[in-house]
């Protein structure tokens, strides 16, 4: 565990500290079973379970509603493609968040790296639940600030930060060295520190 | 140490996790260095906030309709969207009596197979409910055959085909290994893939 992410298991209840993904909960696995078999009924309880994690994640990553959406549904049906692989070695969670970082960034280079900033206009687009924040003006001022990060810093916070990989894994996803990860993430928190504190 | 190594070392000096003396050669820099001291606030401010996102945001709308059109059938499942394939009735009547009332035999012989004996009683229980309940779709689907065009009949007792092929399968496999969950579930999932298969051939309506 790295950066603000280990520091926020130092300095905050478990209960606000965020892990990459919370452990699935243990309805789980008759679902997933059933999922495998080919039950889009289950399949579809999964979904439920588990989308607010994967939007979240592709919001930040892209930093556009837009595209964040596209992005979900396209992480939930390479899903159910790849489900009857799914071992269970890992939490399903866990499972769907890795391959919800590999949509965005294959998106990402299919795309040609998009350059585009598009900012989150209207916070209130994002729908958090309840009781998740203890600060909502706070912590939306971040969601808006993240959103209007550059691509590249933006993703690297949003891992490093946010979820917690180290700049090897970066590096390897984002197909860059580990000092350019490293250069954007101080990058990514400079423009934070100083968007912020506008 | 200089600036470069002490932002290096600042997120794991913020976290507790350095070392002793690196931790001393780090609050040595900070003392002297404003611009370190201010980075390291920064970065404590930004985990806090970081530290309140929210776990989870919803989408905007509901995913879940566009998802499942995306969704490729596989082992027992099925899905279909009849509505694809419904058609103005009026073209094909001739036909459409002809070939759906041989269809609909056709399906009845093939979608009601018979009890294995080897199941477990509470396997067999679910299966005669699901049977019950296919032979009333049945019935339904056969009273409305006349509104539906030879082509959603033909794809019908297809897909139809292939589920009792799949429980066929399953129940003959179960029959090997009685104790297998996931075979169970195979079954079971496949049956309710022909019960939802026929609940959307029951109610399919022609297309004005």
């Amino acid at each position: 565990m790295t950066g603000t992410a280990a520091l926020a298991r130092e300095t905050l209840p478990l209960s606000l500290a965020r892990g990459t993904v919370r452990p699935a909960a243990p309805a789980l696995p008759e679902a997933v079973r059933l999922a495998q078999a080919g039950d889009d009924g289950a399949f579809e309880q999964l979904y439920r379970s588990t989308v607010g994690r994967v939007h979240a994640l592709c919001l930040r990553l892209t930093g556009d509603p837009v595209q964040a959406a596209e992005r979900t549904q396209d992480v939930f049906v390479r899903a159910w493609e790849q489900l009857p692989t799914f071992r269970g070695e890992s939490a399903f969670g866990s499972w769907l968040h890795r391959i919800a970082v590999n949509v965005v960034f294959a998106e990402g280079r299919a795309a040609g790296r998009r350059e585009r900033r598009v900012a989150v206009s209207d916070p209130a687009t994002l729908t958090e639940r309840p009781g998740a924040s203890p600060a909502p003006g706070a912590t939306m001022d971040l969601e808006r600030a993240i959103a209007g990060l550059p691509p590249g810093a933006r993703q690297v916070f949003v891992l490093y930060d946010v979820e917690g990989y180290g700049h090897a894994e970066i590096a390897n996803l984002m197909g860059i060295a580990e000092g350019t990860s490293k250069a954007q993430l101080f990058r990514a928190r400079r423009l934070l520190r100083e968007a912020l504190d506008r | 140490m200089t600036c470069d190594e002490v932002r290096d070392a600042l997120d794991g000096y913020a976290a507790g996790t350095v070392d002793a003396a690196v931790r001393q050669s780090l609050s040595a820099h900070l003392d002297g260095c404003a611009e370190c001291r201010t980075d390291l606030a920064a970065r404590r401010r930004v985990a806090l906030l970081v530290a309140q996102l929210a776990g989870e945001v919803a989408p905007a709308e509901d995913l879940w309709p566009a998802i499942s059109r995306r969704l490729t059938p596989r082992g027992a499942g099925v899905r279909l969207s009849l509505r694809r394939y419904a058609w103005p009735l009026a073209a094909a009547a001739t036909v459409l009596m002809v070939l759906s009332a041989s269809l609909t035999a056709w399906v009845l012989h093939l979608s009601l197979p018979a009890p294995a004996g080897a199941l477990a009683p509470g396997l067999l229980a679910m299966e005669a409910s699901y049977r019950s309940a296919t032979v009333e779709l049945l019935r339904a689907l056969d009273a409305r055959r006349v509104e539906l065009a030879p082509e959603t009949v033909a794809t019908l007792a297809r897909n139809l085909a292939v589920i009792d092929s799949a429980l066929a399968e399953a129940r003959a496999a179960l029959q090997q290994d009685p104790a297998n969950r996931v075979l169970e579930a195979l079954l079971l999932a496949a049956w309710r893939q022909k019960i939802s298969l026929l609940r959307q051939g029951a109610a399919l309506a022609p297309e004005a």
